[in-house]
């Protein structure tokens, strides 16, 4: 059987705010890739399609800005929707996460609903049941 | 002086404060000199550095330097254009900073010396510049392994540790502590059990995150920018309050931690009395923490026990 499911990929290297998506997605008809290596995550991107991805800034091995760089230098992810969500609140990074065109800029912690929200919104996730 | 050192020349953040009322401290912008067996590395270049180039013009055995920059902000780079040894042939300046590339590190230094800002660019330097971005791995200054890691302060910004034999050196001159544990006590409300859970798993995480890069070190330098009463208009500015510094490097085992960066705004008294404060936290908490100012001038014996 095909899966629909759209593909979100969470791209954070802490794994609180991983479980947190998981939990957040869990009634969500949705395939989750998360990856605490934004290096690895770039090797998934490199041969594969996400419908929607999170990114974390301050990651211990790249930050969240130079990664969304280059998926943005991939040119099959010029357009592929990013949401920053980390726990840095400056205009300086909004302004770098604008400009790499992120559909959003959200400021950690979020709630779970809220993060479903962020799903529907920019994909065709649909709950499990429903 | 000693012949193995780490000297301040410059602990101010924001803007230079050259005042009366600021000289106990010192008025210049950020510059710590970490300099073993001829080998140096200048963290940040500051106005700061701008008396370190004078005094370096004064010898000759030591013709090469590394600078490494946390970040790109008039307070750590605005030195650069006066810094004499640039401007002399014969020597060798590696200058390394968060960047993609090696050319993007160059055009961010450049950037700062360009009509109408500045009369002359850094093509006038004769000194051989190599502009480098930090790989993943750490890089070696003669005896110094340096390796940087990312902190919580507006755009890319690193800080570094520095090993020098069994001593380690951490610098980190702009780095908000505390801020995710504060967005989060604010929306606790709004959270239902298992999240508030998981949130509060995500503060000790946090917590973690920055106590790794200053566990145990010898010696810390760190962000000490604001009163807890300045903090609480200045959240979300990227630099820490002081009672945060303390606390967490008592949390780290650190063995000496220098505060830094302080306010332009503060005087002697105003940043005397923040350290004040800072032992009694100290002696309250029975730690062993050694709690120093960082002052403009004032150099540690690196092959002291205690340093």
């Amino acid at each position: 059987m095909t899966n629909n499911n759209p593909t979100v990929l969470v791209i954070d290297d802490s794994p609180t705010s991983i479980s947190l998506y998981e939990l957040s997605t869990e009634p969500l008809g949705v395939t989750l890739k998360s990856f605490r290596s934004p290096l690895d995550s770039l090797l998934y991107l490199r041969e594969h399609e996400a419908d929607l991805v999170f990114m974390d800034i301050i990651m211990r091995e790249m930050d969240g800005l130079t990664v969304l760089k280059k998926i943005r230098d991939m040119p099959q992810h010029k357009n592929t929707p990013v949401v920053v969500v980390t726990s840095k609140d400056y205009a300086q990074d909004r302004s770098t996460a604008k400009q790499l065109g992120a559909l959003d800029y959200l400021v950690k912690p979020l709630r779970s609903q809220e993060i479903r929200e962020i799903i529907r919104t920019h994909t065709h996730a649909q709950p499990k049941d429903g | 002086m000693a012949s193995n050192y780490l000297k301040f020349w410059g602990v101010r953040g924001s803007y230079p404060a050259p005042f009366e009322s600021h000289i106990r401290i010192g008025g210049n912008t950020s510059c710590v000199e970490v300099r073993v067996d001829d080998h140096i590395v200048v963290c940040d270049a500051g106005t700061g550095i701008i008396p370190l180039g004078n005094e370096l013009m004064k010898q000759k055995d030591i013709r090469e330097l590394t600078i490494v920059l946390t970040h790109y902000h008039w307070d750590h780079i605005s030195g650069l254009p006066f810094f004499v040894p640039t401007f002399m042939p014969g020597w060798k300046i590696n200058v390394s900073g968060p960047g993609e590339t090696d050319a993007e590190v160059a055009a961010n230094i450049s950037d700062q010396m360009k009509a109408p800002y500045f009369p002359v660019e850094t093509e006038t330097w004769l000194a051989d510049i190599r502009y480098r971005v930090p790989r993943s791995r750490p890089f070696e200054v003669g005896p110094m392994t340096v390796e940087h890691f990312n902190v919580h302060h507006p755009g890319s910004t690193y800080g570094y540790r520095i090993q020098v034999g069994d001593k380690t050196i951490v610098y980190a001159s702009d780095n908000e502590l505390a801020f995710i544990n504060q967005s989060i006590d604010r929306r606790k409300e709004e959270f239902d059990e298992h999240e508030r859970k998981l949130l509060e798993e995500m503060k000790e995480e946090e917590k973690y995150r920055f106590l790794e890069f200053m566990h145990g070190v010898d010696i810390l330098i760190h962000d000490a920018q604001y009163t807890p009463e300045d903090y609480e208009k200045k959240r979300g500015w990227g630099h820490s309050c002081y009672v945060d510094t303390v606390a967490s490097a008592i949390e780290a085992g650190v063995q000496n931690l220098y505060l830094f960066h302080f306010d332009p705004n503060y005087d002697d008294e105003a940043v005397e009395r923040l350290h004040a404060h800072a032992l009694e936290m100290i002696r309250e908490r029975k730690s062993s923490l050694s709690c120093h100012l960082a002052r403009e001038g004032v150099a540690i014996d690196l092959d002291a026990n205690d340093a």
